[in-house]
């Protein structure tokens, strides 16, 4: 796993069917369109989706492996789920700095065919090269 | 048995309730599972938890929903590291509804407080009702 303070470290998932719904016991979200496969196929999507919170997670895995735990406190994320993970996809986080600002990240999950399932920005106060 | 929640029914500005969780050892160990590389040091939770403390005060407080609701945006700023067994105290309340080509997107803001009131987390999110 190759990371430095620019790049954020991978993180990754394969969504199967038993991670989708360990993930929905978790967090009590049987929402239909994550879980019956009958209902999904019937809604403009045409099947089952992962929940997009079980693919952002791994943002903060990500950040959280690159600066370290501690780095997350007072760390602020803002994302959009752009694309629907299917049952069956294998996503990863990743993140590079942005020239933008000190101490922000344009991050994403991607998909196994490299297409963005979420994107935005993560911003970090704390980041050990600040010293803060 | 309660009327569905529907776009409608969604007055922004008002508040939808607080729920009071704890991340108990049942929900970490199927994180652990689940994540088994998201280790956090002693005595804290991994980051990712306080987004299913928010999805759970969701699922709880917002009910019944339409089948079919889409997470379309998640803002989240994490003010603290949340202790196992800490209990939370989320509260949601709308901040927004709008129709927009066809779809009806609800905005909800959720601020966290722990033990002593401490605060947790910050965060918007925004959802695609299905009715």
């Amino acid at each position: 796993m190759e990371s430095n303070l620019n790049i954020l470290a991978p993180a990754a998932l394969q969504v199967d069917r038993q991670a989708i719904l360990a993930y929905a016991r978790i967090t009590g979200d049987f929402n239909p369109i994550h879980v019956d496969p009958e209902f999904a196929a019937r809604t403009p999507l045409g099947g089952v989706i992962a929940h997009g919170t079980l693919s952002l997670n791994l943002i903060w895995q990500s950040l959280a492996a690159t600066f370290g735990s501690e780095a997350l406190r007072g760390a602020a994320i803002d994302i959009r789920f752009t694309k629907p993970v299917r049952e069956g996809d294998r996503v990863e986080a990743g993140g590079r700095r942005s020239a933008d600002a000190p101490g922000r990240f344009d991050v994403w999950v991607r998909n196994q065919d490299g297409i963005a399932v979420i994107e935005g920005t993560a911003i970090l106060f704390a980041t050990k090269e600040s010293g803060r | 048995m309660a009327e569905v929640l529907t776009f409608d029914s969604f007055r922004p500005g008002a508040s939808m309730g607080r729920a009071t969780e704890a991340i108990d050892d049942e929900i970490l160990a199927s994180w652990r599972q689940l994540y088994p590389w998201d280790a956090a040091p002693a005595g804290e939770l991994p980051a990712g938890l306080a987004t299913v403390l928010l999805m759970r005060a969701y699922m709880h407080l917002l009910t019944p929903r339409p089948p079919g609701n889409i997470h379309a945006r998640q803002r989240l700023e994490l003010l603290a590291a949340i202790a196992p067994g800490e209990e939370v105290t989320t509260e949601i309340v709308c901040v927004g509804k709008e129709l927009k080509r066809e779809r009806r997107y609800v905005d909800l803001a959720c601020r966290a407080s722990g033990k002593a009131g401490r605060p947790l987390f910050d965060g918007r999110m925004t959802i695609i009702w299905a009715a």
